[in-house]
């Protein structure tokens, strides 16, 4: 008989020689393995002629053929990263065998548009998840809402750089970041117990590697910016105000309006448009106008530079970069940052790491909020750019408004905020030589912002009346604020591998996690201010009388610590469970005293392991399913009852009721899903498609609300854990080599992501109400509840029998060439009343989704776009809506819409009359005809990379080159009538915020913000 | 060796933290705020929660943060009063001043309605009464801030009867007097209330508020008044059995805001004396002078006659001097109560033509308080109606001005005055035929004025005469005193044209509504038909949380 067995030994090393310990070699084809022990060698029984397979975490699998004495180097695999997740999983683990939904974006995949900060490189890559820009301004924070909305006071996630908890992610250079991990629920979120229900996105900073080589990259960046205006002025082109014969406009007494010295207009006489229905928005300017968006917003320039060193020696391994950012605002001024991060790792002696990770961030930005609204509301024949005799622009431009020229705040308003933020990160690592493995992380996160606003003296101002900040005289704000967040987080893994712990014949590993956590956030604030300076230098709050200063501080502490235990137990590659549990205390829930506790359980199978060689075209597949729960605190105080105690030395109930035993709201969330590796053709099409997706299901429960109660009550609110939101979410993601030959390969990506969350129950049934927002029970969240108008002459009431235009008068009325009932006699539209509001919209999209294309020329010429598609959603453009403010009088700013210049037929008449349009105004009630389709597609990216590196061969310097051209939002398709349906917040109808008033709004209305902007960009990246 | 001592190092470390897992660090109280348990036991605290009363005027409106819910509602009255006018929208500031039409004299003899679209007041206020309207829901602010005050009274009520309270000195009188302060305020709140709204609720119990209840059981208006006056009789007779001594002295100066007559005390009697005064206008301001009649005028003049006397203080509503930190000035928006009308800036009110016109010709106070609006007149601001316009402005305390400031000065009464008593006695003097006496009462008033207007007691003039007198005097003499609203409909003025209201008054009309382009505007006197509701409805946001129990009152007028 012939032997068919053989015995091969062998060792495995890294790309340095290295032993490589714990990887799989199996034989090819067949369920049989072993892994290498700590000096890399292995024993295992093949078949002659056999082939070997031998993989490790971060390496490219190695084949081979089965004899003795092998020796196998591994060579590191390019996409090792995306390999091996620890975000929500505790340890790193293969991508293979994670059982949950876990996004990895590695920094070579960022848009190359990506400049100021590390949302714009998470935009677009992770399926489901909304990263909304929501304005240009710069230092402007983003919308991140990863699996839909389960609370009513934010969506932001847990923020963690390299396994510490950070605040803020605005800081981060792009520069800095390796890569990326995103966990979107509270299946991963889990681990992070208190934090974790919005998800987590764990920041990784580049990196050495040990012995590896001196590494320096140099890249460089201008980007030009425009803001985004949409496809046509939003604003009328003609007027409806009183002329002469020669066709000047005339003011209330008749004469031509004119400009004084100071710069003010007299205002136009309007007919009223309601004695007068047949007044038109008809007539031409006979004076000079302006384009005040464009008066208002500049050209800005961006410059980004960043070095970056990385390398290694035999026992350290080290990666420094530092970065600049400066970037001038489209309306004022500008912000700049520089950040410089050290990551430094020390391995003395086998088995102990001590790593350090230092980020330092400084910060500077005078960037001032102007007068958006103004701009877009200011007569058109006002020059902004005019200035009066002493050189200044003029506060106000007319009587009768109190908007001021933006351009005016410039020159009498200085703002100076300094940054400081250091991020230090202390780990400790030990592997003992078996089975133990002890890990300790301190991480404080020291950030500080110095504030000055000064206001300069303005008592010599031609316009005596009025002025910029709180006073005539000047004034000055000087504020300091202090965050100091710390977490410590100690880790015992215990791992066991039966094959080669036991000596057991079964393919088995466990891991035992134990973890405790603590976190502990400090705040601090104090200001001070002074009103009236001298007319003289210096201009200090020293130098203001006493009576006119105040000051005022504020202070806050939370503290949560918990501990978590966390089993896994692995068959093979085949199959594994997990089950744990996290119980976390903390001081702002739970009456500070009883704890929240999470449970969890996973499962992964991989079907693919069961298939033999023949099945190639199906690499890799997984279904998954997990289930977690996690949490999201209330603010810090939030349950303790206190007094207000106004400056002036009183002390009074607060209006807003509080609860002292307030429970942590608690996400229950379950996933499952499936990961797919395809290889469909061999040849140079289609040679692999990665497919993942995911369905979840969660119930949030507890959620925090200030429910409005009845004032006869004594208080306006009360705060308690009152509702509950049911959602439910598809994320799809999709990676394809679409043609891999010689001169050409093309990539794809595609993202896709929908969900649907539900308030199931209010505490009292009665909806919660701001602005054009309602939270109804058992409807959806984000609902536009409006007045609408009516669309035929009969239509009835909110009792559904009565008519809303009384039978008698219904003959004055008809339906309009715009769909609406107008009456016959004035013109105006009509409204359902108050009590008798529908559903027009809602803010948050039905699916979000992105599709990235990068072809590769020559390995040379890299061309790559993204589109980012957003669908579904409505927005509530108040914008508009004011500038149908009826006008007249001697108060004349508004009607000025562009609609105003549309002709519309009324029982017969055409024209374009202006009582028609100011009837929909509506007092600025939510209205519906304001609720727009905010459907769009945009151009998020697109860019041109030519690498120069062949040029430079000969070069000692430099190793490689690379330029790229790249453009940001240079094309968005969209029915929106605004200036761009990516700029939208929760606002009502007087612009207040309403993001943090627990109506579930975190988008969807238009109010004058800073639109985005429309970036061309030119990069350089040099290789040393 | 040297890996072990690491090792143990390692183990050691997390120790640091573990000793950081007890759950008394949990325990972080909230340093910003001061707590019930912790201040109102102490005599500055309990002092500084009276005080507090003038605190729950600025209350949270979801949307805008805190604002002045107290000013708000004094400005609107003011409007509904046609002394002020405001034409913005900030608050539903406007709403209440949608007067139904104004008709233009011959030859014009056109009729204008109101061009917000809404026939009448009562529309509108319905129209916006919803959560949806947001701030925008007129009718919200008065109702809100003076049951806020009245729960903030009821828990200082609840508070002083705290054995854990230690005060010093002469107790009796200082738990005398905050108890009388709170029984005032209730009062106070419930005056307002009922005065204004059509049905109102009635909660007295300390404990309510502590426990975030209310009653379900809306009472009409008048009952709403009667809980004003019960209230009012307790704090007077808690207030007659208080002399003064200094540890009242004290605790009065401690209790009142700055800006209140600063060094000055309200002394028991005269708190007596302004509780009388008030009841009188309580009852004065639900009555509708058509029918009146004697025994009811005889009411007014027992309760008048017991009121305030000349030289007696009342509660001033102001800034102080640096304008910085104090109720008027929190939310931003809303100014001192006479700063908003400076012709100075960005003016958020206006005299009303109205106003001027009901002034006798050379009064000083004219001459002195009202100047031509500076840069022209103001005329149909925003074409949200021809009533929102006018040819006067007032001139600022600190340039020699009476009526309005932009430096903080001046206050207004946010009670009774000697003026008022003394003009409502002269009402009644005058409508039960004692015209000669209520005459003279209108003389001294405007003496203590310096209105530099010759002398009406012994003039010999006709009852009506001396009628139309005492409401030129009660419009300019109690100019800012949070009557005018009252006065317009106990006199009928804000009635539908149809039932008699109205009344002609200059209006600022637009050139366009006269003639062809380019036509100036004109003054003219023009027919003015109100149409206001004589009693707002419950606001929306007090019946959506708390329906009213089957044997409430009717809740709105329709």
């Amino acid at each position: 008989m012939t032997q068919t067995t053989i015995t091969v030994t062998g060792k495995v090393t890294d790309e340095k020689g290295a032993a490589v310990a714990g990887a799989t070699v199996a034989e090819k084809g067949t369920r049989n393995a072993t892994t290498t022990s700590d000096d890399g060698s292995f024993t295992l029984k093949a078949k002659l002629k056999g082939r070997l397979i031998i993989s490790y975490i971060g390496y490219e699998p190695y084949e081979v053929d089965a004899k003795e004495g092998l020796k196998i180097q591994l060579i590191p695999n390019s996409q090792a990263l995306s390999d091996v997740v620890v975000t929500g999983v505790g340890v790193a683990t293969s991508k293979k065998k994670v059982p949950i939904d876990v996004a990895t974006v590695s920094a070579k995949d960022f848009a190359p548009s990506t400049t100021t900060n590390v949302q714009q490189a998470l935009d677009g890559q992770i399926a489901g998840a909304n990263i909304q820009q929501t304005s240009g301004t710069p230092g402007a924070s983003f919308n991140i809402t990863l699996r839909g909305i389960n609370s009513l006071d934010g969506t932001n996630p847990l923020i963690m750089v390299d396994g510490v908890e950070m605040d803020n992610l605005n800081n981060i250079d792009p520069s800095t970041v390796d890569h990326i991990e995103v966990v979107k629920g509270a299946a991963g979120g889990m681990l992070y117990g208190a934090q974790g229900a919005n998800g987590v996105i764990q920041i990784f900073t580049k990196k050495g590697s040990l012995s590896g080589k001196f590494n320096v990259t140099f890249n460089s960046k201008v980007s030009i910016d425009h803001v985004l205006t949409g496809p046509h002025n939003i604003l009328s082109n003609l007027h409806h105000y009183v002329t002469d014969a020669n066709g000047n406009i005339l003011d209330g007494l008749g004469k031509p309006i004119v400009m004084d010295a100071t710069g003010i207009w007299s205002d136009p006489a309007v007919p009223d448009p309601t004695v007068n229905p047949g007044l038109q928005n008809n007539l031409k300017f006979n004076l000079p106008t302006y384009d005040h968006l464009k008066q208002g917003f500049r050209q800005a320039l961006t410059f980004a530079n960043s070095v970056s060193v990385t390398g290694g020696t035999g026992n350290a391994d080290y990666a420094v970069t530092a970065s600049q950012l400066n970037q001038q605002d489209v309306l004022s001024n500008q912000f700049s940052r520089s950040n410089v991060s050290v990551n430094l790792g020390l391995h003395p002696w086998k088995g102990f790491t001590f790593r350090t990770i230092t980020q330092g961030i400084i910060g500077y930005e005078n960037l001032l909020a102007g007068n958006r609204f103004n701009m877009l509301t200011a007569y058109p024949f006002v020059n902004f750019n005019w200035k009066d005799s002493t050189g200044h622009y003029p506060f106000k431009t007319n009587i009768s408004s109190g908007g001021y020229n933006t351009l005016s705040e410039n020159q009498w308003h200085n703002v100076n905020n300094q940054s400081l933020e250091i991020f230090q990160n202390f780990d400790f690592n030990y592997k003992f030589p078996k089975f133990v493995e002890l890990d300790i992380k301190y991480g404080l996160d020291y950030a500080t912002i110095d504030g000055n606003s000064y206001w300069k003296n303005q008592s010599a101002v031609l316009q005596q009346n009025v002025y910029w900040g709180p006073s005539r005289n000047g004034a000055i704000v000087n504020s300091f604020t202090r965050n100091f967040n710390q977490n410590g987080l100690y880790s015992v893994f215990v791992r066991t591998d039966f094959l080669n712990d036991f000596h057991s014949k079964l393919p088995i590993k466990t891991t035992t996690q134990f973890a405790y956590d603590y976190r502990k956030y400090d705040y601090r604030y104090y200001y001070a201010e002074g009103i009236g300076l001298p007319v003289y230098p210096p201009a200090n709050i020293s130098e203001v009388p006493e009576a006119n200063k105040t000051a005022g501080d504020s202070y806050q502490t939370e503290i949560t610590f918990g501990w978590l235990l966390n089993q896994s137990i692995d068959w093979g590659n085949l199959v594994g469970i997990s089950g744990g549990v996290r119980s976390d205390y903390g001081s702002a829930f739970g009456a500070a005293s009883s704890a929240a506790t999470f449970p969890r359980g996973t499962i992964y199978f991989r079907p693919s392991e069961l298939l033999v060689a023949e099945q190639s075209w199906l690499p890799d597949w997984k279904i998954r399913a997990a289930y977690g729960a996690a949490g999201v605190q209330p603010h810090a105080y939030d349950r303790q009852i206190t007094l207000t105690a106004p400056a002036y030395g009183s002390l009074a109930i607060q209006t807003q009721s509080t609860n002292d035993s307030l429970k942590l709201l608690t996400n229950y969330e379950l996933e499952v899903g499936t990961d797919v590796t395809l290889a469909p053709l061999s040849g140079e099409w289609l040679h692999r498609i990665v497919f993942s997706g995911s369905y979840w299901h969660r119930e949030s429960k507890n959620i925090y609300q200030y429910a409005s109660v009845a004032p006869s009550t004594g208080f306006a609110t009360k705060l308690d854990n009152l509702s509950t939101i049911v959602s439910h979410g598809v994320d799809l993601s999709l990676d394809a080599t679409m043609y891999n030959g010689p001169k050409i390969t093309w990539d794809v990506s595609a993202r896709w992501g929908y969900y649907k969350a539900v308030v199931t129950k209010i505490y009292d049934g009665q909806p919660i109400v701001d602005g054009g927002f309602a939270i109804q029970q058992g409807q959806p969240l984000g609902l536009f509840y409006v007045q609408t108008l009516l669309k035929s002459v009969g239509q009835v009431g909110a009792d559904g029998k009565t008519p809303i235009i009384s039978v008698a008068n219904q003959g004055n009325y008809s339906v309009a060439s715009t769909g609406y009932v107008v009456n016959n006699n004035t013109n105006a539209a009509v409204y359902t009343p108050a009590n008798d509001l529908s559903v027009a919209g809602h803010a948050y999209p039905d699916f979000v989704s992105s599709l990235t294309n990068r072809l590769t020329f020559f390995k040379t010429i890299t061309f790559s776009f993204q589109f980012d598609w957003t669908h579904g959603n409505s927005i509530y453009n108040e914008t508009k809506q004011w500038l149908y403010t009826p006008v007249g009088g001697s108060g004349g700013m508004g009607a000025n819409s562009r609609d105003f210049d549309k002709p519309l037929t009324i029982n017969g008449k055409t024209g374009s009359f202006v009582n028609y349009y100011q009837s929909l105004y509506n007092l600025v009630l939510p209205s519906s005809p304001f609720i727009e389709n905010g459907s769009f597609i945009r151009l998020k990216d697109v860019s041109v990379s030519y690498d120069l590196s062949r040029y430079v061969a000969g070069s000692r310097a430099i190793k490689r080159l690379t330029i790229t051209a790249s453009g940001r939002n240079l094309l968005t398709f969209t029915k929106y009538d605004g200036l761009d349906p990516e700029n939208t917040g929760a606002y009502d109808a007087q612009g207040n915020d309403l993001s943090q008033m627990r109506v579930g709004a975190f988008s969807g209305v238009d109010f004058f913000g800073t639109p985005n902007l429309k970036s061309y960009q030119f990069s350089l990246n040099v290789g040393f | 060796m040297k890996i072990i001592k690491y090792i143990l190092c390692l183990l050691l470390a997390p120790a640091l933290f573990l000793g950081a897992c007890k759950k008394s660090i949990l325990q972080l109280a909230n340093p910003n705020s001061p707590t019930p348990q912790g201040s109102l036991v102490t005599e500055g605290g309990i002092d500084a929660f009276a005080q507090g009363v003038y605190t729950k005027w600025v209350a949270f409106e979801t949307g805008d943060g805190s604002i002045d819910f107290f000013d708000i509602s004094w400005l609107m009255e003011a409007n509904m009063g046609d002394e002020d006018f405001s034409p913005y929208s900030n608050f539903g500031g406007r709403y209440p001043m949608n007067i139904s039409q104004i008709t233009l004299p011959a030859p014009y003899n056109t009729v204008i309605n109101n061009p917000s679209g809404f026939a009448t007041q009562l529309n509108i206020l319905e129209a916006e009464n919803s959560r949806t309207a947001g701030d925008g829901n007129s009718i919200q602010y008065e109702w809100d801030v003076f049951y806020y005050v009245n729960a903030q009274a009821n828990y200082l009520l609840k508070a002083l009867s705290n054995p854990a309270l230690q005060l010093t000195g002469d107790v009796a009188t200082k738990k005398a007097l905050l108890t009388a302060w709170a029984y005032y305020w209730k009062g106070y709140c419930y005056s307002k209330l009922g005065s204004m709204y059509i049905a109102g609720l009635i909660d007295d119990s300390p404990d309510s508020t502590t426990n975030g209840e209310t009653s379900n059981n809306y009472v009409v208006h008048d009952s709403v008044i009667s809980a004003a006056n019960r209230n009012f009789e307790t704090a007077a007779s808690i207030f007659s059995g208080i002399t003064e001594d200094a540890d009242y002295d004290a605790t009065f100066q401690a209790i009142i805001p700055s800006f209140n007559l600063p060094g000055q005390i309200i002394t028991p009697a005269m708190w007596v004396r302004q509780i009388k005064s008030f009841e009188a206008r309580n009852y004065m301001a639900n009555h509708k002078v058509v029918s009146m009649q004697p025994n009811d005028w005889t009411t007014i003049l027992d309760l008048a006659n017991q009121g305030m006397q000349q030289g007696d203080l009342t509660l001033q509503w102001g800034m102080s001097p640096n304008g910085i930190a104090d109720v008027s000035n929190t939310g931003g928006f809303i100014f001192h109560p006479l700063e908003r009308i400076t012709v100075q800036g960005g003016a958020l009110t206006f005299v009303s033509e109205r106003l001027i016109q009901d002034i006798q010709p050379g009064d000083n106070r004219f001459t002195k308080g009202f100047q031509p609006y500076p840069g022209g007149e103001i005329i149909n601001v925003r074409s949200r109606g021809i009533q929102f316009g006018t040819r006067y402005g007032v001139v600022d305390i600190e340039k020699g001005g009476l009526y309005g400031t932009e430096d903080f000065q001046g206050t207004v009464p946010i009670a009774p005055t000697w003026e008022e008593t003394a003009l409502m006695i002269a009402e009644a003097d005058i409508n039960l035929g004692n015209t000669n006496n209520g005459l003279a009462l209108i003389d001294q008033v405007r003496a203590s004025q310096n209105a530099g207007l010759p002398l009406l007691a012994g003039s010999g003039i006709s009852q009506d005469s001396a009628l139309s007198q005492l409401h030129s005097e009660r419009r300019i003499g109690l100019y800012h005193h949070n009557v005018s609203w009252y006065d317009a409909r106990r006199w009928g003025i804000t009635a539908p044209a149809t039932q008699g209201g109205g009344r002609t008054g200059n209006v600022v009309v637009p050139g366009s509504l006269l003639g062809p382009a380019g036509t100036p505007a004109q003054v003219l006197p023009c027919f003015i038909n109100y149409d206001f509701t004589d009693y707002w409805d419950v606001p929306a946001n007090e019946f959506n949380f708390n329906p009213p129990s089957s044997t409430s009152a009717p809740i709105s007028n329709q």
